[in-house]
């Protein structure tokens, strides 16, 4: 076959690449696959709808009652849209993480082809910026559209149209800065070979939360106070958020002011940073691209690099291996779970999506208990749920990640050579949990009741750990197979009509857990009688559990191994069976 | 000993194999042969405990192994047709995770590992992750898989697949051996050559159906054929092979 050459060369790759954005190793059909892109994209631009509107009454009475606050309001709004902006850009592109540079099959698959590597980095930069443009056009053409018109809506068409151009411009500048600037970390990151998979799962982490935090508190940047019927004082209070100094949130709000016609002097210098970073940031990223490209290349034609010892987990291994007791094949399992979970992005997705939505309702929660965003950042308490809070919704996510299937081929493995699995198996789970969470728990709360003194700190962390514990052996339950190594059922974890009880179970585990923990702390027979009670349940849930394990012959292997197919670049999960048709 | 008793696969309407019966004695090396969709990967995965039969059984010792499958496959090593392995894992870490299911002790199962490194040749890449292994070394991890808890039984399918010459040569004899052992050995291939070398007996599958089973040497004088080639061939009605080359050279110059 003759291969393709020149601009038809280009179309083909470009089209490629941009389809390796939406895809994954271990994902679902067609179908799925775009229902699980919509629902993302509808996720990320559907607060861009809604914060307008949201902030658009503040916007309605400066504009009708105090014209003096609109300049103000506009500019602490137009920051806000350049913060959503950039953290949901981060969001897309930390989900797309793996699909930013290239990677050694791209090098193997195209070196050894007559086609130039400017084409192939030309190709390449032009599928991202194609994704870029079509995410930035999302998530800022609405919030465009409807800004414009509430901050104008006592103003000329030309004025609205000024603020929709100065809107487009800066948010997508910002946009762009965030976006080129992972690339350029992506493709660093693969230049070095290690740390890839890590690094991917902690944004996607820090950008879920900052994008759930952004969700929450946006709407408080503004705060008005109107009278109260018959009081003696008539003003109405106006509260309004800073931005810190340090974000380079500003810069962009400069250069938004600047289109605007309303920047100061010292904006003027902030929008040339803007503009500066921007460009700055694409030219990182097209050379970083480059670089990854030549280096992808020179690993695919020589021998491959040792890649020392990877990411092993060794403390939460040693620690599982102990938990499982004396069963070999519950050590292995157990070791093997921790080793996914430390070397594998499918997995580490959920669990991210979870930790997220954990810290979120930490924030959350020190925020309602003590009264203000400042108290946000002073997270230290005598005595909090916090501990258990973040470990429930660990605990979640892990348990979730066990159902995404991992390599799903290889899992023969388990089928093959898993002689005595059944009761291994259980003790495998809650051991690997037992050693990822329970420590981080106890741990968080020796630190958090550090004022209570060395007693009590003590007597918390005990507590915690069982709660903890009791808490993972409900969970291990729940899991009737070797993880990572089955078929995932569409639409087996039923969010849509699920989701209330997740939130009803982390508050019945945190805060309404710690109200009864706070009552059973004195007298000595209470407390003693509360540590019992954990434990006993601990042993009760590990004996039915190890009674009930049956052997699990998976339904796929009944009928043949299952394919897996390259789509989605969601971290989301699924495979198609079919018949293992052969020789 | 192991008995194939007329044993039938269906996937639906469709038969993958259709009362196949042989057996294997201890000390043998059965021949798997057929063209693709003969049958050979379905009689495979049911001897592994991957799939369950529609009908027929598969007796260890005289025993059923359905009754408990478990404890046969505490005798079985299984050297699968794809390589498909936790890439992300390092090779003695996949060892030790097939050496620890299998119950092989810690103190029995490090030296092992290390013995089987050293002999394949995959001792200098024991740090690097099976992602970065070529085939042939993937297949070397198999093999050290399927014989690490010294099964009785070793269903080995492709097993030469990816192996560089003097890596194969030192399979072949090593299957010989396995056999010299007492192992009843599942030999599974396309290499009609190495079929020829390695195995006592060979069943030739045809549609899913038994085309021909007996020693080589039985075959030639029953056959009245010169190969293993020419017998496979007759067998399995194999099509002029001059003219399906010359046919794709056509394809090619189109």
């Amino acid at each position: 076959m003759i291969a393709p050459a020149g601009k038809r060369a280009f179309a083909l790759l470009f089209r490629e690449f941009f389809s390796q954005l939406f895809t994954t190793e271990s994902s679902l059909t067609d179908h799925q696959l775009r229902q699980a892109m919509i629902g993302v994209f509808v996720f990320v631009i559907t607060p861009g709808f809604f914060l307008p509107l949201q902030l658009g009454a503040p916007m309605e009475f400066a504009s009708l009652a105090n014209p003096a606050l609109l300049e103000a309001l506009t500019r602490l709004l137009a920051a806000i849209f350049l913060a959503y902006s950039m953290v949901a850009i981060g969001v897309i592109a930390a989900f797309e993480w793996d699909a930013l540079a290239f990677d050694r099959r791209d090098a193997m698959v195209l070196g050894s082809l007559p086609i130039p590597g400017r084409t192939v980095v030309a190709a390449k930069a032009s599928a991202l910026g194609a994704v870029l443009f079509i995410a930035a056009a999302g998530i800022n053409g609405l919030t465009a559209v409807t800004f414009s018109f509430v901050a104008t809506s006592h103003a000329s068409v030309i004025a609205t149209a000024r603020l929709f151009v100065s809107h487009v411009v800066a948010t997508t500048a910002a946009s762009a800065f965030v976006f080129c600037s992972l690339v350029t970390i992506r493709s660093a990151v693969g230049l070095f070979g290690r740390g890839r998979v890590v690094i991917g799962s902690l944004l996607q982490f820090a950008l879920i939360s900052a994008l759930f935090c952004f969700l929450i508190f946006a709407p408080t940047a503004v705060r008005m106070e109107f009278p109260r019927r018959g009081a003696a004082v008539h003003t109405v209070g106006v509260h309004m958020q800073s931005i810190p100094a340090w974000s380079p949130t500003n810069w962009f709000a400069a250069l938004y002011n600047l289109l605007r016609g309303t920047a100061s002097a010292g904006e003027m210098r902030q929008a040339g940073v803007a503009l500066a970073a921007t460009l700055g940031s694409a030219l990182a990223a097209i050379a970083a691209i480059v670089a990854g490209y030549r280096q992808q290349l020179r690993l695919a034609l020589g021998p491959p690099a040792s890649t020392g010892v990877v990411a092993a987990a060794r403390i939460p291994r040693a620690l599982a291996r102990v938990l499982a007791g004396g069963s070999r094949p519950a050590r292995a399992i157990a070791d093997f779970i921790l080793t996914t979970l430390a070397r594998s992005r499918a997995q580490q997705a959920p669990i991210a999506i979870n930790a997220a939505i954990g810290v979120v309702m930490i924030v959350l929660d020190v925020y309602r208990t003590r009264g203000g965003a400042d108290a946000v950042v002073h997270l230290s308490a005598a005595w909090s749920p916090l501990p258990l809070m973040a470990a429930f919704w660990m605990a979640v996510g892990v348990r979730a990640s066990f159902f995404v299937p991992s390599e799903l081929r290889a899992a023969w493995t388990f089928r093959v050579n898993a002689v005595d699995a059944p009761g291994a198996r259980h003790a495998a789970i809650r051991a690997a949990m037992f050693a990822m969470i329970v420590p981080v728990a106890a741990a968080a709360a020796l630190v958090l009741c550090a004022r209570l003194g060395w007693g009590d700190m003590l007597r918390q962390a005990t507590v915690v750990a069982l709660a903890v514990m009791v808490l993972i052996e409900l969970l291990a339950w729940s899991v009737a197979f070797v993880p990572f190594t089955r078929l995932y059922e569409p639409g087996h974890a039923r969010l849509k009509t699920r989701w209330p009880l997740y939130l009803i179970g982390a508050y019945a585990f945190s805060d309404r857990f710690v109200a009864f923990e706070r009552v059973c702390w004195a007298p000595p027979w209470r407390f003693a009688a509360l540590l019992i009670g954990l434990a006993a349940s601990v042993i009760a849930l590990d004996v039915a559990a190890r009674r009930r394990a049956e052997p699990h012959l998976s339904d796929a292997f009944q009928e043949g191994l299952p394919s897996v197919e390259p789509l989605s670049g969601l971290g989301l999960a699924s495979v198609t069976p079919h018949l293992g048709a052969g020789g | 000993m192991l008995q194939v008793d007329r044993l039938t696969k269906r996937y639906g309407a469709l038969i993958g194999i259709d009362n196949v019966s042989f057996a294997v004695e201890a000390g043998e090396v059965l021949g798997l042969l057929g063209p693709n969709g003969s049958g050979k990967s379905t009689t495979v995965k049911i001897l592994t405990g991957l799939l369950q039969p529609s009908s027929g059984a598969v007796r260890l010792d005289g025993r059923d192994v359905a009754a408990d499958i478990t404890a046969y496959k505490a005798h079985l090593g299984y050297v699968p047709e794809e390589p498909h392995l936790y890439s992300y894992l390092t090779g003695p870490e996949y060892l030790r995770l097939v050496g620890r299911l299998r119950n092989v002790s810690e103190d029995r199962l490090e030296p092992k590992i290390e013995r089987f490194l050293l002999l394949l040749g995959i001792w200098d890449d024991r740090y690097q992750t099976l992602a970065s292994y070529s085939k042939g070394m993937r297949q070397k991890i198999l093999i050290a898989a399927a014989v690490l808890h010294d099964p009785r039984l070793v269903i080995l399918d492709e097993p030469f697949s990816g192996l560089d010459v003097s890596a194969a040569r030192v399979l072949k004899a090593f299957v010989r051996a396995l056999a010299d052992d007492g192992k009843m050995v599942v030999f599974s291939s396309h290499v009609l050559e190495v079929v020829e070398q390695v195995c006592s007996r060979v069943l030739i599958l045809r549609e899913g159906r038994v085309a021909g089973h007996d020693s080589v040497q039985n075959l030639r004088a029953t056959l009245q054929l010169p190969s293993l080639d020419a017998i496979f061939a007759a067998l399995t009605a194999e099509e002029d092979v001059a003219q399906r080359s010359h046919d794709m050279i056509a394809a090619m110059k189109a």
